[in-house]
């Protein structure tokens, strides 16, 4: 094999590779975060996987956010406004979470209908604006 | 009319597109670098910090305009890819290949910086979410065109015609990029500036400004790179025309 | 000037967010002028080659 023939070999054979682990990675992304994204909804229906982590999504409720006694765990709820479901969580929390913020928790539903969360992550909207104007916006709501 | 049918043929011929862009670069890249600055400034030290996000939305200025090249560059590269692979145009050939570089890094930059934003705001460098995932994709589609290309060099014709191939077929992943958020549950937030008016992304003057500006400066920079690559493309490949030589003779 | 250059806890994430940046435009910048240098030299040596 000439040395142009086995460099083209080699760069064409890693190009098909690179789109097979692109597939790959698409495949079992989509697999992992589209079908196994649940709602408070849907676990209340028992519509989520056993024994397996999903994802919980929601939003966290007003002034259901309480540190365990005894322990580092925290207790909040997770609502779509239509169900609830509480999600235990030992772990920082990212700078973003907040009581009536989004949230998307990833673990287990555990026996005790308690959602064991390995991982929070914090959700945000594109809203930037300064604090002022967010005061401002939030007086006017009130009023 | 008549001078825009003319400037169009002018671009599509390498002696004169050569001839022609060496007087823009200059220009291009000293705008790109004032608007650089001017932006980075304006956004890092006189843009208020976010109400809720605090000074780290600030990664937004690079993030978001380095995001909006990475898919624009793209569609350059396969719009060019048509035009190369249809009417076998050199100097399509030659804006396609010379775009992929700076759009891979464009690419590379939106990625980590957003993994650098996401830290702090959602709690994790990366989620295999929707949005995440198609970006990562099109670093690879880069990779592939300029993968396909250095495969076939001897050749250079030849190798426009695949890479054109492989750019035209990852076009699809365009759309899927844009509309992620909308399709899929995402972690990731929508669009920071909608078009069609509408009542979210940003309002607020002073955080717009330097996004705006920061866009601006980006695709100056793109045009300089494209057009200094495109240009040492065309030279290489016409290395044995005499409007190569003359070039040197003079100089 | 230097309260103006912190970013509070989000020092790290900031500033090497904007570090990125402009390494990435640097890297761009230096190598198409390397790569114009090495194609304009082996253009020239090349007509050296056929001249004589």
């Amino acid at each position: 094999m000439t040395p142009t023939r086995k460099k083209r070999l080699i760069l064409i054979s890693l190009v098909i590779m690179g789109v097979a682990v692109a597939t790959a990675i698409f495949l079992t992304a989509f697999k992992d975060n589209i079908m196994f994204f649940k709602s408070p909804t849907e676990v209340s229906q028992n519509d989520y996987p056993e024994n397996r982590s999903f994802r919980l999504g929601g939003m966290v409720k007003e002034g259901s956010l309480q540190r365990l006694e005894n322990s580092l765990k925290i207790q909040f709820t997770v609502t779509d406004y239509g169900a609830d479901v509480t999600v235990e969580y030992e772990g920082i929390l990212p700078d973003l979470f907040r009581e009536g913020q989004g949230v998307v928790t990833i673990g287990q539903m555990r026996s005790d209908n308690i959602f064991a969360a390995e991982e929070v992550l914090a959700k945000h909207d594109e809203n930037y604006m300064p604090p002022e104007v967010a005061d401002v916006l939030q007086t006017e709501v009130q009023q | 009319m008549n001078k825009i049918v003319k400037f169009y043929h002018e671009m599509g011929s390498p002696p004169s597109f050569y001839r022609i862009t060496g007087h823009w670069l200059k220009p291009l890249l000293i705008l790109a670098l004032l608007l650089t600055v001017y932006g980075l400034i304006d956004g890092l030290f006189f843009a208020p910090p976010d109400y809720q996000q605090g000074d780290s939305y600030r990664i937004m200025f690079v993030h978001v305009p380095a995001a909006w090249m990475s898919m624009f560059i793209y569609f350059i590269i396969g719009v060019s890819g048509i035009i190369a692979f249809v009417w076998r145009m050199k100097v399509a050939e030659a804006v396609m290949m010379a775009s992929a570089p700076i759009g891979a890094l464009f690419t590379a930059l939106t990625l980590l910086t957003g993994m650098l934003w996401g830290k702090p705001m959602w709690g994790t460098y990366w989620d295999w979410d929707a949005r995440m995932t198609s970006e990562l994709i099109l670093l690879f589609l880069y990779i592939g065109v300029m993968g396909i290309y250095s495969a076939y060099d001897d050749d250079p014709r030849k190798a426009a015609r695949l890479a054109a191939l492989v750019a035209i077929i990852g076009l699809i992943n365009l759309p899927i990029i844009r509309y992620s958020v909308e399709w899929w549950t995402s972690i990731h937030q929508g669009a920071s500036i909608s078009i069609m008016g509408g009542n979210s992304g940003i309002k607020e003057w002073s955080m717009l400004r330097p996004l705006l500006v920061m866009a601006l400066a980006t695709k100056f920079y793109y045009l300089y790179s494209m057009l200094h690559r495109a240009r040492s493309y065309l030279l290489r490949t016409e290395q044995n025309k005499s409007w190569v030589s003359k070039q040197f003779i003079e100089n | 000037m230097l309260t103006m250059l912190d970013m509070g806890k989000y020092n790290f994430f900031v500033w090497g967010s904007m570090a990125l940046f402009a390494l990435m435009m640097a890297v761009d910048l230096i190598s198409l002028h390397r790569q114009k240098k090495q194609l304009k030299r082996q253009i020239k040596a090349r007509q050296r080659r056929t001249q004589s």
